[in-house]
């Protein structure tokens, strides 16, 4: 926003009063996308802040209390303020526009839903200053999340603002789901909808059958906490392993709202630049929907460990999600087979999307198996794991989208040279990161420890480790630097500057806050390539 | 065209090797462990399978069909191919499940319980931020610090049975070397059982999150013979203490000590030698303090030190104390009292706070 308001220097108050009271989906998805860049600095700078630590054994820059609430704080802001409303935002932009939409079924629910993010997230950040963040871990287990042994201000803090999130991510599936299902443009039946709106659909009913879960759950602990309650605490009749599964019954199916909206991004942009149409577009669905109803009967896949878990039920659905993950892949490949592949920044972060994902699915495919993961949960090797996830695939198709639709949202386009140098130094530093890590979960070093024994033979990884987490944060200096020259003196982009397939690419760049003047006819899931090639070009195999 | 191809073979061939060591886990010392590791080689060869073809597959098609200035008309449109689909749904679905499979059959045998086999038990105390090992049958345990790690002995080639309790939050007794690790929570007794069949000290560490110093709640777990064991044991035995006999003695105040409470026989009592006897009722050891205070127990609950949770024992009027004793145990305690308000008290972490106390009022004859 402050580039936007600073080209506009005559008007800057009137230009920021609009942003500020807009209920527009467009101007509210870039509110979102701007919000999520600052905690995505936020979150990155924690991260390097843990990361120097790690680089060598003995504590050099921060004693165990700091270091516990960075990666706790780390972790939280990178789910519940970076990779959820960037998608959010990417959702809230690109929907009403796919489906053929003037704007959001609700659209002050939408502005609310997305001011609940910055505020909930400086409620959660003010911990550092009024003594002590969250420092329990994002998992935030009872009892050390009970006042008892977590008695400062951090963890009522970090409960308020995340029953915040949770509270936007609600009213927004809420919205999502209304706009979907009434406000899609004649013509456009479900089964011409993006791959892109699909998955947001499923999102949607996977928060609003979760997120009141963690929310009584949140509401419970805060009771524990504060007004003598005892759900969890079994020294006065509640059971701490209770939590778990409140909790993981909502984180579960959380990780697949953090990564089906990224998969519907790829989806669009692959089939884009290799010029064919998405390969399996049902089987797409299927599989999207497929994901979303195991996602409900797999969470006590974390708590292998607890004793307190019916095995074989949870192993067998864990190993089963990854057919449709499987699906999906394969289509995704089969769809650039025999194309035109041309390597544009938004394709090679779909690229990078996809064989950072394929790690991230098979190394998890690991902790399924319950005897191998006796003996890897709980170390690197998980936290290796979650970053090939959400770093590989939830972030990289959240890169992928800014550059793809950053043309869309500005009128202008993005350097290619820069993003591709952002690419490759973030590919080099991601791997550099967290490959590593698996080495060391299998070496034995544990997750969440502020310091590691010299002698134990993990420094030179952990070293190789630090290097790359720094690499990944330089990588973003060329796509900020980016933004702030196109956004000045980028080309114009013109409504369809990648021969789009979608209807967001037939309106102008950026949109009128009507959206559309007039829509091409919509007679495929590819309305503008009918009306570029005709009906004829995309005959059916 | 021949150098740089030799060199990318040697620099494939350096990465291979470097990366199956750092692919896989250590050697494991348990016949447990060994399943594990099998089973985990056995996951990773089809894992490398997978990644290797479909990798493969990306990079392929990446090459092999990018865009070229030749290519001015459109490629063809295929939408999809239900028969592919079905085979790339399929192939998967199988795999999974002969991978559910052979990991089951691990799990039966790593989580068996057989008691019948068993013939050491040890029993695991976790609480933040340290270990306690106890032998029931002999009678001692061990007390870890972050200075002084503690170590489990064990002999080789027979099954010993662990008993898990977590003191305050959730820990973790992982030890890499056994591939092996199993959740202390609190409130919960786990169990797991294991034979080890290498010689040697292995480290272990917690690996459940546990607050401010998780990273130094470290151990070891050394594995002897039966000999050297049988040795240790009758070296950490305590002798038996001559005062210890059974003949019952007068006491004026029985007090069972259990999770999370303290019961007195009665509130008040005279005031001179006053003896107290002991029973701890629970599943895990306490103490037993008698403070003079005149706030009383509730009173007390405010001056709990929130990063101990325990009181500070240097601000206490502590007349007296059993130091920890195990769940079964019965003691005897001694002492001359005066007048006054006191109050009877646990005061290992998280204990006192959870309720174990009781008022006592002594009374002038
Ligand atoms: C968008 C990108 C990222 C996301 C979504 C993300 C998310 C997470 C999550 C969910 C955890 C789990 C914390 C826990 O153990 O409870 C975590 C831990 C961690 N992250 Fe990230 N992360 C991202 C980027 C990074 C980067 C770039 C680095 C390196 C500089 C990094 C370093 C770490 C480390 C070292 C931990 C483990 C901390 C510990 O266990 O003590 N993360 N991250
Ligand atoms: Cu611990
Ligand atoms: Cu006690």
């Amino acid at each position: 926003m402050a580039t936007t308001a600073a080209r506009a220097t005559g008007v800057q108050g009137s230009r920021l009063y609009d942003y500020l009271t807009t209920t527009d989906h467009k101007k509210i998805g870039i509110l979102y996308t701007i919000s999520s860049f600052v905690f995505l600095a936020i979150g990155g700078l924690l991260a390097l802040g843990v990361r120097t630590e790690l680089a060598q054994p003995g504590l050099q820059y921060m004693d165990e209390s700091v270091y516990n609430q960075l990666f706790t704080m780390h972790a939280s802001v990178m789910i519940f303020w970076v990779i959820i409303p960037f998608l959010a935002g990417i959702g809230n932009y690109i929907v009403p526009l796919q489906i053929g939409a003037a704007d959001m079924a609700f659209p002050r629910i939408n502005a609310l839903s997305f001011w609940m993010i910055p505020f909930s997230g400086l409620i959660a950040a003010s911990g550092f200053f009024l003594g002590g963040a969250a420092d329990a871990g994002w998992t935030a287990y009872p009892p050390l999340s009970n006042i008892t042994y977590s008695p400062g201000p951090g963890m009522n803090l970090w409960i308020m603002a995340v029953i915040l999130v949770g509270t936007s991510s609600i009213l927004g599936a809420v919205n999502f789901l209304v706009t979907i299902f009434r406000m899609r443009a004649p013509g456009m039946t479900l089964f011409r909808m993006p791959i892109m709106v699909w998955t947001i659909i499923v999102t949607s009913v996977l928060v609003l059958m979760g997120t009141p879960v963690l929310t009584s759950a949140l509401i419970m602990l805060f009771v524990d906490r504060n007004f003598g309650g005892s759900f969890f605490d079994p020294t006065t009749g509640g059971s701490a392993i209770l939590w778990q599964n409140i909790f993981w019954f909502y984180s579960h199916p959380a990780v697949y709202i953090m990564v089906l909206p990224g998969m519907g991004v790829i989806s669009e942009i692959i089939p884009v630049f290799s010029r064919k149409p998405l390969f399996g577009y049902k089987a797409f669905v299927f599989a999207t929907a497929g994901i979303g109803a195991l996602g409900f009967s797999v969470w006590a896949h974390h708590m292998f460990t607890t004793g307190s878990v019916f095995l074989p039920f949870f192993s067998v659905m864990t190993f089963l999600i990854a057919v449709p993950t499987g699906v999906k892949m394969f289509n995704w490949i089969a769809t650039m087979w025999r194309g035109q592949i041309s390597f544009t920044t938004p394709m090679l972060f779909a690229i990078g999307f996809l064989s950072m994902f394929l790690i991230g699915g098979i190394n998890g495919v690991f902790s399924a198996s319950v005897p191998v993961d006796y003996a890897i949960h709980a170390t690197y090797w998980i936290v290796a794991h979650i970053h090939y996830v959400l770093f590989g695939g939830s972030f990289l198709a959240i890169m992928a989208g800014i550059y793809y639709w950053f043309p869309k949202m500005t009128g202008k386009m993005l350097d290619e040279g820069l993003g591709k140098l952002h690419f490759a130094i973030a590919m080099i530093g991601l791997n550099l990161t967290f490959l590593p890590m698996h080495t060391l979960g299998l070496m034995g070093m544990p997750r969440r420890i502020a310091d590691y024994s010299p002698t134990a033979g993990w420094n030179d990884l952990n070293l190789a480790a630090t290097v790359g987490g720094f690499l990944v944060g330089i990588s973003t200096l060329p796509l900020l630097w980016n933004i702030y020259t196109s956004l000045r003196n980028g080309k114009d982009a013109g409504p369809d500057p990648w021969e789009g397939n979608t209807l967001e690419w037939a309106t102008s760049s950026p949109p009128p806050a009507w959206n559309f003047d007039r829509l091409p006819a919509i007679t495929s899931e590819r309305p503008l390539f009918d009306a570029r090639h005709g009906r004829s070009g995309s005959d059916h195999a | 065209m021949r150098t740089p191809a030799a060199l990318i073979t040697l620099l494939a061939a350096a990465l291979v090797l470097g990366g199956c060591q750092a692919a896989f886990p250590p050697a494991a010392v348990t016949e447990e462990g060994l399943l594990i590791e099998n089973l985990y080689v056995f996951v990773f060869v089809i894992a490398a399978v997978v990644f290797v073809l479909v990798e493969g597959l990306i990079i392929w098609s990446v090459i092999r069909y990018r865009r070229k200035p030749t290519d001015t008309t459109l490629p063809a449109q295929t939408h999809g191919n239900l028969v592919l689909e079905i085979i790339w749904t399929a192939i998967p679905l199988v795999t999974v499940v002969g991978l559910f499979f052979a990991s089951s059959q691990v799990l039966g045998v790593v989580d068996a319980r057989k008691p019948e086999d068993v013939s050491v038990k040890v029993e695991v105390v976790g609480y933040q931020w340290q270990w306690k090992f106890a032998y029931p049958d002999a009678g001692f345990e061990i007390y870890g610090t972050a200075q002084n790690y503690p170590e489990l002995v064990v002999p080789i080639d027979e099954r010993v049975e662990v008993t898990l309790v977590a003191q305050d939050v959730n820990h973790g007794f992982y030890i890499p070397e056994f591939l092996f690790q199993r959740d202390l929570v609190p409130g919960k007794v786990n169990h797991f059982e294991f034979t080890p069949n290498k010689l040697g000290t292995f480290a272990g560490q917690c690996s459940a999150f546990c607050g401010l110093l998780h990273h130094a709640m470290g151990f070891t777990v050394r594995v002897v013979t039966r000999e050297e064991y049988d040795a240790w044991i009758a070296e950490m035995t305590p002798e038996p203490a001559p005062s210890e006999s059974p003949v019952a003695t007068e006491t004026d105040l029985t007090a069972e000590v259990k999770e999370w409470a303290i019961s007195l026989s009665g509130a008040s009592t005279a005031a001179g030698e006053v003896t107290f006897g002991l029973t701890n009722g629970g599943k895990i050891p306490h103490e037993f303090i008698v403070v003079r205070s005149d706030v009383g127990g509730e009173g007390l609950l405010d001056q709990i030190d929130p990063a101990t949770s325990r009181l500070d024992e240097a601000s206490l009027d502590a007349i007296g104390e059993q130091p920890e004793f195990s769940p079964g145990e019965t003691k005897v305690l001694t002492l001359d009292l005066e007048p006054g308000r006191y109050v009877v008290l646990c005061n290992i972490a998280g204990h006192f706070g959870s309720g174990m106390y009781a008022d006592l009022e002594i009374t002038a004859n």
